[in-house]
């Protein structure tokens, strides 16, 4: 067993199930691929995208950490039809939101936002709060997760300022794009449907059950 | 103008389309939060007969149940249940109704029936502690409540149904229920256990919800040893095991207090002569969850566990399962019993195992061994240790 900290997959894919719903309504709100010519409205859905993005790819990391942690470390001891189900989501809604945020078409900057913000979560999480002994709180989670944004911000406005200076725009480029290939594997059908699942599973959960067990 | 009618009610026609669109995504998740307590909670004011006891259970226990209205019941008991050997009518009505049943023979299987208005409310059975050493087993859950959704007491409460027989008595080690002030929650608590009520005797331990109305617990689970400190604690002895059940909830300060911790000492003090000595209560000394350490418990329990040789101390508080050892005694978080799991796990150097899932633990009493399995509820060992007495 390794002495570090990970969080229970049961309450993740509670968050994940919020934040599925939120981005399928943000759908509704907003269609994909949005154009506007109103440059006040065009700031804003910039910035809910970028707030989107960040917080899909922060909680993706999360996932995917507890996923794997839960994994290597617990799950052995008890009853994989229970335990099972809700890692295999939290793994493919973990992978679709990291690769979905930085790793479709990504820049030097991007790269180097995510794999800033991997460290942190890594450090904090399984080098940090080991280290204690007495009460940990949810705050301590959701205080993480605002660090992690100020953290990312603050990268994202010096990165945003050099990639002004000529020396860093020149290397800053696009290093892929397979926009078209991803949007077709984790479409809005696909979304919806595993947004159903893990409502099921969720919902199952609630009644100590699981989508194995019935 | 009929152009712009047109537009408005082409907007609002969007805006309606989109707004239910998105009340159909998000109403799912909301529901778990504020409408599903209204599934499983109803008011279901009667209770089925449960058997429990504070002090010595080879010869006394105690009957309760609780009726809609005021009534005046009878209860016949006696070890052959097409004979009654003793019947009892209450002399005043109540809703709540405990009876003492005194006299009892050691080692005896019991069986009782209640009447209530002419008619049976309710039967089972129950077996006295014997005088002196009998193997037995018990089984321990905890944390039934139902803190986010229905939980899984109820399937804790059908597989128990089924082995109810294989035991003594079942041990809760706290958070009966989730709200302690509020009945509707001992409602669900009891209609769920009755299940396994009938067949087993019941021995409740405090937990931080339930203390929430001390008062509330002690309506149902009646307790003489203390009563005017506030505090649910007791303990009795089984064959060769004494089991000691403070009121260390919480596990803080308040709960200190000199009678409390003098009456701890007294009473492990007293069952030096037992081969082993089970301590439950609900709050642990250590957890690998979220309340981690508890400083209090540290400095002012763990000394006493230790100067008079405790063998297992059991918790629940946090929702997981953990075995490890504080020193030289094991240590038990049981937190799988029924209610939603932890925000995560640290494993602490004194874990030896941990999980989060669904599961009960019991507990074989022999000669000079002591051994806990717990299983999940689809029967899967998850973990077994035994203790051996010092010789």
């Amino acid at each position: 067993m390794l002495e570090t900290y990970t969080f229970s997959p049961y309450l993740m894919l509670y968050i994940g199930a919020i934040i599925q719903s939120l981005m399928l309504a943000s759908w509704v709100i907003a269609p994909q691929n949005f154009k506007t010519e109103n440059p006040k409205l065009a700031l804003i859905y910039e910035f809910f995208m970028k707030l989107g993005f960040v917080t899909t790819f922060l909680f993706g990391i999360v996932f995917l950490d507890t996923a794997i942690f839960w994994l290597a470390n617990q799950w052995i001891y008890a009853d994989w039809r229970f335990q099972l189900p809700t890692v295999i989501l939290l793994l493919i809604l973990g992978f679709q939101y990291v690769f979905g945020s930085f790793f479709v078409n990504p820049k030097l900057s991007d790269l180097l936002y995510g794999s800033g913000a991997i460290v942190a979560i890594l450090i904090y999480l399984h080098f940090i709060v080991p280290l204690g002994r007495l009460r940990t709180t949810v705050v301590q989670f959701v205080g993480v997760l605002i660090v992690l944004m100020v953290v990312y911000l603050l990268l994202w406005g010096i990165l945003s300022y050099l990639d002004r200076k000529s020396r860093f725009s020149g290397k800053n480029r696009e290093l892929w794009d397979i926009t078209e290939k991803a949007q077709q594997i984790f479409s809005r059908k696909f979304n919806l449907v595993l947004y159903i699942i893990i409502l099921m599973e969720v919902w199952l959960k609630l009644f100590g059950s699981s989508l194995f067990i019935w | 103008m009929r152009e712009v009618n047109k537009n408005s009610r082409s907007l609002a026609k969007t805006i309606a389309l989109k707004g239910a669109l998105i009340f159909l995504i998000i109403m799912p998740i909301v529901s778990f939060f504020i409408i599903s307590p209204y599934f499983y909670l109803h008011d279901s004011p009667e209770k089925k007969p449960w058997v429990s006891w504070f002090n010595d259970p080879h010869e006394r226990v105690y009957i309760s149940w609780e009726t809609e209205e005021e009534t005046k019941g009878v209860l016949k008991y006696g070890t052959d249940k097409d004979d009654w050997d003793v019947e009892i009518t209450e002399n005043k009505s109540s809703k709540i109704h405990h009876l003492s049943l005194t006299g009892l023979d050691p080692d005896t299987k019991y069986y009782y029936s209640v009447e209530v208005e002419g008619e049976e409310f309710g039967a089972g059975m129950f077996r006295t502690a014997p005088s002196g050493f009998k193997e037995f087993t018990w089984v321990m859950i905890s944390d039934t409540q139902q803190n986010l959704g229905p939980g899984h007491h109820y399937r804790v409460a059908r597989v128990l149904e089924q082995k109810a027989e294989d035991y003594s008595f079942i041990a809760n080690v706290g958070d009966i229920v989730e709200q302690g002030a509020d009945k509707r929650y001992y409602d669900n608590f009891f209609q769920i256990a009755s299940h396994y009520f009938d067949k087993l005797p019941f021995v409740p331990v405090i937990g931080n919800h339930d203390d929430r109305s001390v008062d509330q617990f002690t309506e149902y689970f009646i307790n003489q040893v203390n009563t005017s400190q506030d505090h649910f604690y007791y303990s009795f002895n089984w064959s060769n095991v004494h089991f000691c059940i403070p009121h260390f909830a919480h596990g803080s300060e308040s709960e200190m207090t000199d009678v409390q911790l003098n009456w701890l000492e007294n009473d492990l003090a007293r069952a030096q002569d037992k081969t082993f000595i089970v301590v439950m209560f609900h709050c642990p000394v250590i957890g690998a969850s979220f309340f981690g350490e508890n400083e209090v418990l540290m400095k002012n329990v763990k000394p006493i566990l230790e100067d008079y040789g405790v063998d297992a101390i059991i918790h629940g508080h946090e929702h997981h399962y953990e075995r490890g050892h504080l020193g030289d005694i094991m240590y038990m978080i049981l937190g799988g019993g029924g209610g939603a799991f932890d925000v995560g796990l640290r494993p602490l150097p004194e874990t030896e195992i941990l999980t989060a899932s669904p599961c009960y633990t019991e507990v074989e009493a022999k000669k000079g061994t002591l051994t806990f399995s717990t299983f999940t509820l689809e029967g899967s060992l998850i973990d077994e240790y035994t203790i051996e007495a010092e010789d």
